[in-house]
């Protein structure tokens, strides 16, 4: 009996294994079955196996992560693309020349002919218009709604000229166009969350929610590298979605992918000592903002935000919380990443003494007790614990309330209350945002709700300021106010990093436009 | 035995829909709201409650139920909220996918399990036995997030052997998805090999204490064929309940290895369904889950009848 049923039970399980073998034999990935097309140069070829976390939506208007920007990227471009170093690059922008008239309100942008969408239709005017009409419609609700209402008009005289009118000057405009939204979309497509026909280097043939995303070469894209052969390189891109980013590294040390967009710092002294793999770095102005309310409690004091500030060793934050790999904050959100517009003043040195003094002057001689609210996410709790060690040198006791990240930013809004605070800024490509957002008066998030009416008058200016050296002036007075009385210690900002296999060449990083490296001009090297 | 099982497959059929009832009240209890989630958390007011419209979430609760319901029983199983893309190729191919990987998993711990299991009871006390269960119990103890990166480390990028990620192709048949089942079917066989050793262990002792194994053994019979013809088709009975909860566990409850192997099964499927509140996925998935309990414990049911005739089926 006991014999037959092991047998019975064996032979289910192989007949299930061999019917699950046969069933899904579906026809083999589309990308290979391209194969024949000789390769045009010697660059050319290969598919780009990466893997990142899955993306939460699809349709342009509402990407609201890295990996849906990423994807944009890809399958989309730009009216106006940001190099690098961070300069608008017409040679790689949909718009091949653009003017601006004497009173900066008249932009007209000259768009490239002959560029087509990847269901071969030519991208026009129109599709310029509709992708920024539909960016701006509070209907649709985009994020960008609020980004783009300068904008009085946007016409179109012709099929290759787009005139956008604005209310007041904008010198960020270009870095406004640019925005991750901003992915040109088909003005006669009826479903964005599902039907991605962009003008882009690469086309969607398969996506799968949680599982992976596959692309393929645009065999009839519009740009070329310098010898005039055409771009991208690679045949197509291949990307798997997970969830573990110990196991995206994983895979990559594996040689399962070639390409890691986002790199915990926790991994990079293994990655460094693999001979396969080469890790990239570049600044960023990603930084945590360590906050503190400014108009009540002891830091409403000058002299606490002061003697905070000098008890602070920034450089061994840096070093403790992720491993040295970015520089040294001033305490200015304004970072080195923006290059002339950035400060560059000696770090402050740390002087114990100095602080004490100071806080004993605006009566905490005795010590002070503080309650510093921190996200559980790395390396923030890393942070706030070195700052603890340091703080009670100068004698100020702080305890470290941890909380999760969605209860830090949810519908009670700690992070905008809570007298002490770190919070997490994102790269952005441009400065004038972070003072909008968090630091003039009535800013939407003025988390630590500073007010000072002089800091307000030069982000004024300095917002509709068309003249590049004046407004370097500007953002550097704004960055001695920050200095002199701000309401923020900015130990450090964080570099971006990538990993890629040793074979992957051409990839550039980039200092301020996040981890969406331009994958155009990226080759295997044979 | 024919109105047994006619009666077996209605409590069944009954459980399906208070479980379907059940995760679709637990949903509606998410912090959250879909079309927030779907649009971000910076989109306009106007745009969630038109999403909100268009995807009938401001119809009354029993009629959004009624409606999934009834389109589900008709093989619609609907369209994924965030993806917009149908849920039912999505959620079969994953449960392809969940039942390749728990298959090979049963085969290596359960007829290992069952070795090292009546070895342990056979040596009771002695050095095989305590190695059997210390060694057993301790991977039992292991979190899969850390056998699962050590074999990681060891056996695929050390040694090379296997690849370090199972993210395997939706095209490929399980021949091809072989090499990249193996490791995650080890991860979770080292928890699943405990379990059956321990049982067939304890259930063995108690068998062998009988009085008809001793009057087996007392009438001369061999002491290889007291353990196959009598000790082990009643020591078992145990066993086949844990192998039964364990196919449960298997198709539905991976989690963590499905996420360490980025392996795309039914597991990291409903993960991915409630961290984004879609529902018609998490419905889908769990209605999948719940059925394989069911007929699998209804399996174990009817094997325990034929291991042991003294427990009616009728």
């Amino acid at each position: 009996m006991l014999k037959k049923l092991m047998f019975l039970a064996v032979l289910v399980l192989v007949s299930g294994m061999l019917l699950v073998s046969c069933a899904p034999d579906a026809p083999d990935d589309p990308v290979e079955d391209d194969e024949p097309t000789d390769a045009i140069s010697e660059k050319h070829g290969g598919i780009l196996r990466s893997a990142y976390y899955a993306p939460t939506n699809m349709d342009p208007a509402f990407f609201g992560t890295v990996a849906d920007d990423w994807i944009g990227k890809q399958w989309g471009d730009f009216l106006v693309y940001i190099d690098e170093q961070n300069r608008p690059d017409p040679s790689r922008s949909l718009a091949e020349s653009w003017e601006v008239d004497e009173n900066a309100l008249m932009w007209q942008f000259n768009l490239r002919q002959g560029v087509v969408f990847h269901d071969g239709k030519e991208m026009t005017s129109r599709d310029v218009m509709f992708t920024f009409d539909r960016l701006r419609d509070p209907d649709v609700g985009a994020a960008t709604v609020g980004l783009y209402s300068n904008i009085v008009e946007i016409s179109t005289p012709d099929d290759y000229t787009v005139v956008f009118e604005l209310e007041n000057p904008n010198p960020d405009f270009l870095f406004d166009l640019f925005d991750y939204h901003a992915v040109i979309v088909d003005a006669d497509n009826d479903d964005f969350a599902t039907n991605w026909n962009g003008t882009g280097p690469f086309m969607i043939t398969s996506y799968s929610p949680e599982d992976r995303i596959v692309f393929e070469r645009n065999p009839n894209y519009w740009m070329t590298d310098s010898a005039g052969n055409p771009l991208p390189y690679l045949d197509g891109i291949e990307t798997i979605f997970l969830s573990e980013s110990s196991a995206q590294v994983e895979a990559l040390r594996g040689g399962q992918i070639d390409y890691l967009i986002y790199l915990p710092t926790e991994f990079i002294p293994m990655l460094e000592a693999d001979p396969d793999i080469v890790v990239l770095e570049a600044p960023s102005n990603t930084h945590y903002a360590l906050r503190m309310r400014s108009d009540e409690g002891p830091a409403s004091d000058v002299r606490v935000r002061q003697a905070l500030r000098l008890g602070t060793d920034r450089a061994s934050i840096l070093e403790g919380a992720v491993d040295g790999l970015g520089t040294t904050g001033r305490d200015t959100p304004i970072g080195p990443a923006f290059g002339d517009f950035y400060l560059d003043v000696p770090e402050l040195v740390r002087d114990v003494e100095a602080a004490k003094e100071l806080l004993a002057e605006a009566g905490f001689g005795d010590g002070l007790d503080i309650v510093i609210t921190t996200q559980e996410s790395s390396p923030i709790p890393a942070i706030a614990t070195i700052w603890r060690e340091q703080m009670a040198e100068i004698g100020v006791n702080v305890e470290i309330q941890l909380v999760p990240s969605d209860v830090y930013y949810g519908a009670d809004n700690m992070w905008l209350e809570a007298p002490f605070g770190i919070t997490d800024w994102g790269a952005r490509p441009t400065a004038q945002p972070y003072l909008d957002l968090a630091y003039v008066c009535d800013a939407q998030w003025n988390e630590s709700h500073w007010c000072d009416p002089e800091l307000d008058e030069l982000a004024a200016l300095a917002a509709k300021e068309m003249d590049r050296d004046e407004r370097i002036r500007l953002y550097h007075e704004i960055q001695e106010i920050f200095i002199e009385r701000g309401p923020v210690i900015i130990p450090f900002f964080i570099n971006n990093l990538w990993g890629a296999s040793a074979d992957l060449k051409g990839m550039e990083p980039t200092s301020i436009l996040g981890t969406a490296m331009d994958l155009r001009p990226v080759y295997f090297e044979r | 035995m024919g109105s047994y099982f006619i009666r077996r497959i209605g409590f069944i059929i009954i459980t399906l829909i208070l479980a379907s009832i059940i995760i679709f009240s637990i949903t509606q209890f998410l912090p959250g709201d879909v079309a927030q989630v779907i649009l971000g958390q910076f989109a306009t007011e106007t745009a969630i409650a038109n999403l909100r419209e268009e995807l009938g979430l401001n119809e009354p609760l029993h009629m959004q139920y009624l409606n999934w319901a009834g389109n589900f029983i008709q093989g619609d199983w609907g369209n994924s909220l965030v993806s917009r893309m149908p849920v039912r190729p999505i959620v079969t191919q994953r449960l392809v996918n969940s039942a390749m990987l728990a298959g090979l998993a049963l085969l290596i711990y359960v007829p290992l399990g069952i070795v090292l299991g009546v070895i342990a009871a056979l040596k009771r006390d002695r050095l095989p036995d305590q190695m059997i269960t210390g060694v057993s119990m301790a991977f039992v103890g292991l979190p899969e997030f850390v056998s699962g990166l050590l074999l990681i480390s060891f056996l695929a990028i050390g040694a090379g052997w296997f690849p370090a990620n199972s993210s395997i192709d939706p095209d490929s048949t399980f021949f091809q998805s072989l090499p990249y089942l193996i490791l995650p079917a080890i991860t979770v066989s080292l928890t699943g090999l405990g379990y059956v050793a321990r049982m067939t262990r304890s259930g063995t002792i108690d068998v062998l204490r009988s009085d008809y194994v001793r009057a087996a053994e007392l009438k001369g019979l061999p002491g290889s064929q007291v353990l196959t013809r009598h000790v082990l088709r009643n020591s078992l009975l145990p066993t086949v309940t844990i192998v039964a909860m364990g196919i449960g566990w298997l198709l539905g409850g991976l989690i963590v290895t499905e996420a360490v192997y980025g392996y795309p099964g039914l597991g990291r499927l409903l993960v991915y369904g409630i961290q984004r509140q879609d529902l018609p996925i998490i419905q889908a998935g769990s209605m999948i889950v719940v059925a394989v309990y069911s007929l699998s414990n209804l399996a174990a049911d009817i094997i325990y009848g034929m291991l042991n005739p003294r427990i009616r089926v009728d």
